[in-house]
């Protein structure tokens, strides 16, 4: 049985609902992680925790990012949102400056470094006397909270119950928000993030690969990083999935036709290929890959297995459902089965502030592991 | 396995999972970037991505090969008389073992920033390089020899040399030593993802010990040698971090190895210093190294073309369109519609020269008419030409007080130097198109396959369109131009992605064609075809490639700009010409032809931008580059080498 196929997830009021009435209240302690940056979301969950009466830890992951420098603008953001968070703590509780970051001179290295210190952050995150940890990915790249999570749920679970705490993780979802920023300066060469890398590195070469690129806006040249991650010369299937519902209905449409190029000449995909998911539920996509990697398991079973990959290029909501899947896959992966999770960094940003400068969020809560999902 | 719907779009012929579409559409002019002795020292082959190192390194792997020397058709004959200049293909039988090792998929970089525990990084990185060596060379003896993959194993043996000791002497057998290469390989890495890396037992593995364990006679097939040498081919080396990458170059100089090695690598793994260095592709005694963009330009456009035209042309034989390629990219414009644009471009030129000869005597001998059997627009070029021809003169005699005699009128010989600067001013003046021509995009894929097939593709769309609607077999020269401008948009707008700090890049390059584009417009032209280009003295290029924090502190940040800018092919240099002043060496880095098509430029070589390295340091600050820096003539320089 998978692991969430009873699921519950909450948005905006209900969000604050249960961060009174269930995480918060007089003797409880939480643990909140976010990353500093200059994302206006960077404090959306720590300005709803410092509401609420609770022992407060924050842990503020430095990402940094090389590209920023470039831009005035930008840094003055990072600045005002940690003055933001000062203020907002205001000596409350304790803070925490944790480095994952990627540093200049890490340029000509390939290594992924800042996800091997987000790895090590949370094999070393102390779980003791915690009632819950919440991890605001808001503002952090996917480099650092897969590998984050994926130790936390994964490698740490028995943890978490031992110590009776619970996982939260909490998104700022703005979808027109996330339109403005633009990743510059790609790392050179996609990866699997850790600890999914054994993957690719078995021996195993010959089975064969099955891609989900979970597909969003722009992303064409991550898309291409993520191909040439792949061997070559070694039987491939991909499946695209497309976001569907949607609040914009065409949106699938859209995506077919902004990749029309790549999905018919390159990767010659059938239409029974591509998979739906609805975009603003995590636990749909969590379910349609994780059951559709393990058919694809059990089909070529028989023919030695396959290896299953897993890159997310679309919002943070299904990022997570990419990862949950992931991680759900990678306790099952054994001599005929394999997964990764494939990401590609960018060193820089752009944000273009429109007119309308002001966009609104929303707020989601999701329970990962602990009393939710407790009989 | 076919190809898809576009030919073009599966960009790398490397990738191609059959090795007989890959021979198909393998040129053998490439493998002159080998030399003509590639087994006796360290080849280091670098290029920017796209630029056929991996292709070169395939070529020599058993399954290629062994289907070269078996082929009998003309193209596979070709192939294999290229390997036989070489020495991997000898009296029809491949002679030489490659063993491919691609870094690419495997994170052997992360390593290096793993928590081992006491185990040493590079221990690590020895074990798993020797595990991928070992299970790529046995399969590989099975693919040279024809062996079963998993019964035949058994007839591989070994005679390990008694020289020095070595870990895999242990192993009398080859699935012995498969099943410790696989099995290392799995623990190994399952160790790391677990955070478990530090308990991996007894690696010891100090230096990569297959280098010297798999000598051609220690490989045995049923008791007999199989090959005269092995070459261990490694890829993507640039993927390695720093540490690794320096030790295993030394190791492989250094150590007394038993088979020839190959790595190849982008050239962005190389230093600031390195890649700004006169002679990036030198031959030393401890390595060969060549950039094969260097190496392409050293070519004649002849050959270089006739490689893209038969690289593109098999590729489009290979979907089914018999036509090649530079028929399917006509370089002449016949269609109605230029040729009233000509029309009309030719009155106007020819008003106006009427008119100056009228009002100066010195050019009543100009002729002006239409030589018999003439196209259109070269009757245009030529009035064009004529009319920069005037303005020179018009231009030196300024100021004189000697008598003006009359000008004769202008040889072809007088005009043709001229003509290259004519064509990109009449077609840019008059809105006819200017990238068009097989010649021409291939001087546009500048020295890079990505690059032309990212072209080629773009044509291929266009003529596949036409095909559907019936409306013509060739892509006429207004849409080529329309569609390579296209290309050349998306190259620009994907700059910030491509190179770091690809956005400086851009201001730069702006602040470069503000410049470059008056002057190559300018109604003398002194450097056909025009302005592609900017250049310092040699003695300023030391300054650049020396520049640190304590020395000269304000060119660093425009030294690792061009560096990364010619690591990413972005612009291509060429030191220590002998252009400018007598006596006066200079270093010219080009753009990338493809930016000559996005910021309006020729695509010939033509003159460059020659200022101080200070000042183009100065363009880096964005209050500096914003204002307009005074156009002067004097600070242009003329190419050698012509377009």
């Amino acid at each position: 049985m998978s692991q969430w196929q009873s699921h519950v997830f909450w948005t905006n009021s209900d969000v604050r609902s249960i961060l009174s009435a269930v995480i918060c209240g007089e003797g409880k302690r939480v643990a909140l992680i976010l990353g500093e940056g200059f994302d206006p979301r960077m404090t959306d969950c720590l300005k709803l925790l410092a509401g609420e009466t609770v022992e407060l830890h924050v842990s503020l992951l430095r990402i940094g990012r090389s590209g920023v420098a470039e831009q005035a603008d930008l840094e003055e953001r990072v600045k005002k949102n940690l003055e933001d968070l000062t203020t907002i703590l205001d000596g409350r509780g304790t803070l925490t400056t944790v480095d994952t970051k990627f540093e200049e001179e890490d340029r000509n290295s390939t290594a992924p470094s800042a996800s091997d210190k987000a790895v090590d952050f949370a094999r070393e995150f102390d779980l003791a006397n915690l009632d819950s940890v919440v991890v605001d990915i808001s503002a952090l790249p996917q480099g650092i909270y897969f590998p984050m999570l994926e130790i936390l749920v994964g490698q740490r679970r028995e943890d978490f119950a031992s110590c009776h705490t619970s996982l939260y993780v909490f998104v700022s979802e703005d979808v027109e928000l996330d339109r403005r920023i633009t990743a510059l300066e790609l790392q050179e060469d996609a990866y699997l993030v850790p600890p999914f890398r054994s993957a690719l590195t078995g021996t195993e070469d010959d089975r064969p690969i099955v891609w989900f690129p979970v597909l969003g806006e722009g992303e064409v040249e991550q898309i291409s990083r993520v191909e040439k991650l792949l061997p070559p010369r070694v039987e491939r299937e991909v499946c695209p999935v497309l976001p569907m519902p949607s609040s914009n209905p065409r949106r699938a449409d859209q995506l077919i036709r902004e990749y029309e190029t790549t999905l018919q000449d390159v990767w010659a995909i059938d239409s029974r290929s591509f998979i739906y998911s609805d975009e603003r539920n995590p636990f749909h996509l969590y379910d349609q890959l994780s059951k559709a990697a393990l058919r694809y398991r059990e089909a070529l079973a028989d023919l030695g297995g396959c290896r299953a990959v897993i890159s997310c290029h679309s919002s943070k909501l299904l990022s997570l459902g990419a990862l949950l899947a992931a991680s759900e896959l990678n306790r099952v992966s054994s001599e005929d089965f394999d997964i990764g999770l494939a990401n590609v960094d960018a060193t820089g940003y752009r944000l273009e502030l429109g007119e309308t400068a002001a966009t609104e969020s929303t707020f989601f809560l999701i329970p990962l592991l602990g009393e939710v999902y407790e009989d | 396995m076919r190809l898809p719907r576009n030919p073009f779009r599966s960009l790398k012929v490397e990738s191609l999972e059959s090795h007989d579409l890959f021979l198909k559409l393998f040129q053998p002019l490439a493998l002159g970037a080998l030399g003509d002795n590639p087994w006796d020292s360290v080849q280091v082959i670098r290029s920017a991505q796209g630029g056929g190192k991996t292709s070169l390194l395939r070529i020599v792997t058993p399954e290629c090969l062994r289907k070269v020397a078996d082929g009998t058709s003309p193209h596979l004959m070709e192939i294999a008389a290229e390997l036989r200049r070489i020495g991997a293909i000898h009296e029809g039988n491949p002679t030489r073992l490659g063993v491919y090792i691609p870094l690419g998929s495997t994170p052997y970089a992360t390593i290096a920033r793993s928590r081992l525990g006491d185990q040493d990084p590079l221990h690590i990185f020895y074990a798993l390089l020797d595990a991928r060596i070992v299970l790529t060379a046995m399969r590989g003896v099975q693919a040279l020899k024809g062996l079963d993959n998993e019964t035949d194993l058994a007839r591989i043996s070994f005679d390990w040399p008694s020289d020095s000791p070595n870990r895999l002497y242990e192993f009398e057998s080859a699935k012995d030593l498969v099943t410790w290469a696989k099995s290392t390989e799995r623990d190994i890495w399952r160790a790391i993802d677990r955070g478990m890396a530090g308990s991996v037992a007894g690696l010891g593995h100090a230096r990569p010990y297959s280098l010297e364990a798999f000598s051609h006679k220690a490989i045995l097939v049923d008791g007999q040698t199989i090959c005269d040498g092995v070459v261990v081919m490694v890829d993507d080396a640039h993927k390695l971090v720093p540490e690794q990458r320096s030790a295993l170059m030394e190791h492989v100089i250094t150590a007394r190895l038993n088979v020839s090695f190959w790595v190849a690598e982008r050239m962005h793994a190389m230093e600031t210093y390195e890649l700004l260095a006169p002679d990036t592709a030198s031959t030393s005694r401890e390595y060969r190294s060549v950039i094969l963009s260097m190496w392409w330009q050293r070519a004649s456009d002849s050959s270089t073309n006739k490689f893209y035209n038969e690289l593109a042309s098999k590729r489009l034989q290979e979907s089914g369109v018999e036509i090649p390629f530079d028929q399917l990219v006509p370089s002449f414009m016949d269609d109605a519609r230029e040729s009233e644009a000509i029309a009309t471009a030719i009155a106007s030129l020819t008003t106006k020269l009427e008119a100056i000869k009228a009002a100066d005597m010195r050019f009543s001998d100009v002729d002006l008419g239409q030589k018999p059997n003439q196209k259109a627009l070269d009757h245009l070029i030529d009035l064009k030409a004529i009319d920069l021809f005037v303005a020179s003169i018009q231009g030196n005699a300024q100021g004189s007080l000697e008598f003006e005699a009359i000008v004769p009128n202008p040889t072809s010989t007088e005009l043709s130097g001229l003509r290259s600067a004519a064509e990109y001013q009449v077609c840019t003046q008059h809105n006819l198109p200017l990238y068009y021509g097989a010649a021409t995009l291939f001087k546009i894929a500048s020295w890079n396959v990505d690059q032309l097939l990212s072209i080629a593709s773009s044509v291929f769309d266009q003529y596949d369109a036409q095909r559907v609607r019936n409306s013509g077999s060739k892509v006429l020269p207004r849409v080529q131009d329309k569609v390579v401008r296209q290309v050349a948009e998306d190259y620009w707008k994907g700059l910030p992605k491509r190179m770091p700090n690809g956005e400086k890049m851009q201001r730069f390059l702006q602040a470069f064609a503000k410049h470059a584009t008056a002057e190559s417009l300018g109604s003398t032209c002194k450097y056909p075809p025009g302005v592609t280009g900017f250049g310092v003295t040699s003695k300023d290029h030391d300054r650049l490639r020396n520049s640190s924090a304590t020395v000269d502190a304000h060119l660093v940040e425009l030294a690792n700009l061009l560096s990364s800018a010619v690591a990413h092919n972005v612009v291509f240099m060429r030191a220590d010409s002998k252009q400018g002043r007598a006596g006066e060496t200079v270093t010219v880095f080009y753009l990338n032809r493809l930016l000559c098509v996005y910021l309006n430029l020729p695509v010939g070589l033509g003159g460059w931008w020659k200022r101080k390295a200070d000042h183009f340091a100065g363009l880096l600050v964005p209050e500096r580059n914003s204002g307009a820096i005074a156009s002067t003539t004097t600070l242009f320089e003329r190419s050698e080498k012509g377009p």
